[in-house]
């Protein structure tokens, strides 16, 4: 049998029940090869349950720091009887299969070509622990003890880690550190020279941090000055708020008084979210919600009121698999249209794509800019994945030098001095962004009625078609101020002379890159371009113009982004060629690779070679 | 018919957390089917998003898992269509008042004969445990870590101003008495709500030191009592289990037939 032997880079998937405490044991192992410099990527795959569902936890650990999804599992972790015979059909022929051998393999276990590594785990918690809530927590402990010695992770990092983690409950540290004993003791006894797989303390992550990347949105949120959040429960969305009120209790405090400076509001349902940030927005407050598909659907109405009355707001959308109820707890990019085009009539908002927590840091920061000076709605598109997982990623940094950007405000002192009739509506600058006031500015000057009927440059109702058309034509010069606002695409050109491109956003950044790297690494150089934002910035268009096959690499059935680059640029749909996961599952390298490869081969065919 | 005939036990192990109180109101309501020897066919069970909305996929009806707090309007549409048909909606605190707020209102207006079960553990479990418009204020949640301070619905009074002409209260510990009045409610011709008060230890028990399951199953018995009873003359802070109000009321369905029928016989006048 030939063993995978591989250093600092596999990837190992644990098979546990919902609700048992397997998170914190998993997420232990992923932090002590995070702490030991190595490149490491966790994620959850859990059912939309709270206690008892089968749910895995995948860990890629990747030295040259390829960390979106590869495909296939060297390694696989068995501790759920519900699952046992999928998993070990799963391991990845050479790889290695790890179960709780206090019950026996079925008889269907017969693979050859894999190595079995039993451990009585049950048997050896229930030896050891007498308090039954305990043993089925340890039970997890044990078996990352026993991989310390499998993989070679260092045992010193897991027992600081638990130190850390139960700093104010000592006593708590100790059976934590005994399980792992148990674990380790027991592996180096049975399994010598069983596994080829292992971990070197590389130390390449001297300045990166691991965290989830919907607390660094509600951090970013926190940031930029959210003062208000109006929002309704929903999976994946839901640690966005409850990270923005955890940060805000520790750095939105008033010095003098000791008063938490925010407002969050749990909404009777996300229409009312949405109402009470537009409301909160309108008063001149930074305000923002955060929710995912289905609340996308609920809140177009309001999203269009945004749009057409121009009231800043920020929307996080945590996207999770649709559509309607979908798979609630898998993760997809398939809420691109709606959301551009969100409410009936002729509507665009801007979408901001981050990649990674750092993106959605400094993307939720701009976006509450953006919304401010374009006066729009501006959605901040993030999903499941990305929201929820913990990812390696640069630090987040703020300039305390910077300054909000509020846009065009009148103060009290500009509206005395205007010399001309002040007209919410009306375009002096002649980039379609008008100047608003906030109520109460002035005792008599700068109030307006905001509506989302027709009105004219001065805010008056209007069913004059000719001032209607005037104003929707001014939302689309300032569509076009957007498109020199937006955040500019990162565009790599591998090689000057190549037609071929590809396009792709969001967390289907890291495996795209993995998969072009691997076919330049074979000669075929792809120039690609990760957007950050929709509209396309005229940098955008020039990749695109300048290529004449372009992969759009998303994970959605309908190329949705394809769709918004034909639909809003007129570029030809031919040269774009759909490269779409909609599984639920992050996309993998492995799956872009394939694809590529065929979509090239094609070509040659057709074409008689590409250039 | 065994009463494990209106289950789908393919779909077991359901997905609910042990001790939650949901199971005991799957349990009471299909003994209250199999009592009326009601047919499987005739019955449709919607429901919409949570917890409790899962319970749909566990019943051998004609069942429709739908929209978060929208059950009742495709219930409305269903019996609209076939008014002979046993219309059964399971609905959370959060799903039947918040989001369906609305819509709950709307269906006891109209009093069209459907029965509304309202599985009342007082907080949004499926998401993580935020309060919902039933925890009232005082009550600890994710989004309320200093306690709410939200006033919550009383479901009974409210089902009983928007017009439902069936209106009851029991608990999960109280299960042959749940029986008895989903008996009731569902031979109601009219809008029945019926409140089941539900624990969820993995959430709201934890959060505000209830104790386990068996604990929060104990409050059930200690902080209610039978209306009319002494007990609950002697002390009214106890919540009242029983039925409210119990009239026979004009029903949507039978007047929808009935004006049908006027408009015919001025068309052949």
């Amino acid at each position: 049998m030939n063993r995978i032997e591989r250093v600092n880079d596999f990837v190992i998937r644990f098979a546990n029940v919902n609700g048992s405490g397997s998170a914190s044991a998993n997420n232990l192992f992923a932090q002590a090869i995070f702490r030991m410099g190595i490149p490491v990527s966790p994620k959850n795959i859990f059912p939309s349950n709270i206690q008892g569902l089968p749910t895995w936890y995948e860990v890629r650990v990747n030295e040259k720091g390829y960390l979106g999804r590869r495909g296939g599992y060297d390694m696989v972790v068995a501790v759920n009887g519900q699952t046992l015979l999928k998993d070990y059909n799963e391991v990845a022929s050479g790889g290695y299969f790890f179960y709780d051998s206090t019950r026996v393999l079925p008889d269907e276990c017969q693979r050859t070509d894999i190595t079995v590594l039993g451990m009585p785990l049950t048997e050896l918690c229930n030896e050891a622990f007498e308090n039954p809530k305990l043993r089925q927590l340890l039970k997890n402990i044990i078996y990352v003890g026993a991989l310390s010695h499998l993989l070679d992770i260092e045992f010193s990092v897991l027992t600081d880690s638990i130190q850390r983690q139960f700093k104010k409950k000592p006593k708590l540290a100790e059976p934590n550190i005994q399980a792992l004993e148990i674990g380790l003791n027991y592996a180096r006894e049975h399994f010598t020279d069983s596994c080829r797989l292992s971990v070197v303390r590389r130390d390449l992550l001297t300045d990166a941090i691991i965290m989830d990347g919907n607390s660094a949105t509600g951090l970013g949120a926190l940031y930029a000055g959210a003062t208000v959040a109006g929002w309704y429960p929903i999976t994946p969305s839901t640690s966005v708020i409850e990270a923005f009120e955890r940060f805000a209790g520790r750095y939105r405090i008033e010095d003098e008084t000791g008063r938490r400076k925010v407002a969050i509001i749990q909404a009777e349902d996300e229409l009312a979210a949405l109402g009470m940030v537009i409301g909160a927005a309108w008063n001149g407050a930074r305000s923002f919600t955060a929710t995912s598909g289905p609340g996308i659907s609920l809140m177009s109405e309001f999203l269009g009121l945004a749009y057409f009355s121009e009231v800043p707001v920020v929307l996080i959308d945590v996207q999770r698999t649709g559509p309607s109820t979908g798979m609630p707890t898998r993760t997809q990019q398939s809420d691109l249209i709606a959301a551009a085009y969100a409410s009936h009539g002729d509507t665009r908002n801007v979408l901001l794509f981050p990649c990674d927590p750092a993106e959605c840091f400094e993307l939720t920061a701009q976006a509450f800019d953006l919304a401010e000076r374009l006066q729009t709605p501006v959605l901040v598109m993030t999903d499941l994945d990305l929201g929820m997982n913990d990812h390696v990623s640069r630090p987040l940094v703020w300039d305390d030098k910077r300054r909000y950007d509020r846009g065009k405000v009148l103060s009290a002192e500009q509206l005395d001095a205007l010399e001309t009739r002040w007209g919410r509506y009306l375009d002096i600058d002649g980039d379609g962004i008008c100047y608003r006031t906030i109520p109460g500015t002035h005792p008599t000057q700068g109030a307006y009625f905001t509506r989302g009927t027709s009105h004219d440059e001065y805010a008056a109702y209007t069913e004059d078609s000719g001032a209607y058309e005037r104003n929707m034509i001014r939302l689309l010069t300032k569509w076009d101020t957007a498109k020199t606002m937006v955040p500019e695409p990162h565009i790599t050109i591998r090689d000057p002379q190549s037609k071929v491109g590809a396009i792709f956003f969001g967390t289907t950044t890291h495996s795209a890159y993995e998969a072009i790297n691997r076919l330049e690494e074979e000669g075929t150089a792809i120039n690609t371009m990760r957007l950050l934002s929709f509209p396309l910035t005229a940098t955008a268009l020039d990749f695109i113009n300048s290529h004449d096959m372009i992969f759009v690499i998303e994970q959605n059935r309908d190329s949705q982004l394809k769709t918004l680059i034909v639909t809003d640029n007129g570029i030809l749909p031919n040269k774009l060629v759909p490269l779409t996961n909609f599984d639920g599952m992050p996309i993998t390298a492995d799956y872009i690779t394939e694809k590529l490869e065929a979509g090239l081969a094609v070509s040659t065919t057709t074409t008689g070679g590409s250039k | 018919m065994a009463v494990t005939d209106y289950l789908r036990q393919r779909f077991f192990p359901h997905m609910w957390c042990p001790g939650c109180g949901h199971g005991t109101i799957l349990n009471s309501l299909l003994r209250a089917v199999e009592e009326l020897e009601l047919s499987k066919n005739d019955i449709v069970m919607t429901s919409g998003i949570g917890c409790s909305a899962r319970i749909s996929g566990y019943v051998d009806f004609h069942s429709l898992h739908t929209l978060h707090g929208r059950a009742l309007a495709f219930a409305t549409g269903v019996k609209l269509s076939k008014p002979e048909l046993t219309l059964l909606v399971p609905m959370g605190d959060g799903d039947a008042l918040a989001i369906g707020g609305n819509h709950f209102i709307h269906a006891a207006r109209r009093n069209i004969d459907i029965t509304a079960i309202v599985m009342n553990n007082r907080i949004y479990g499926m998401t993580g445990g935020q309060f919902s418009p039933l925890s009232g204020p005082g009550v600890k949640a994710t989004t309320a870590p200093y306690t709410t301070i939200d006033a919550n619905f009383d479901v009974v009074k409210l089902a009983i101003a928007a017009g439902a002409s069936f209106v009851a209260r029991s608990t999960a510990y109280h299960a042959r008495e749940s029986t008895e009045i989903l008996k009731k409610a569902i031979m109601h011709k009219g809008f029945s709500v019926v409140e089941i008060l539900s624990q969820c230890p993995t959430h709201y028990g934890r959060k505000n030191k209830e104790g386990d399951a068996v604990a929060m199953l104990e409050l059930h018995k200690t902080n209610t009592a039978k209306l009319g009873s002494k007990q609950l003359e002697e002390n009214p802070n106890l919540v009242a289990r029983g039925i409210f109000i119990q009239e026979e009321r004009a029903e949507y369905c039978i007047e929808y037939g009935k004006i049908v029928e006027h408009a015919q016989r001025r068309n052949v006048k």
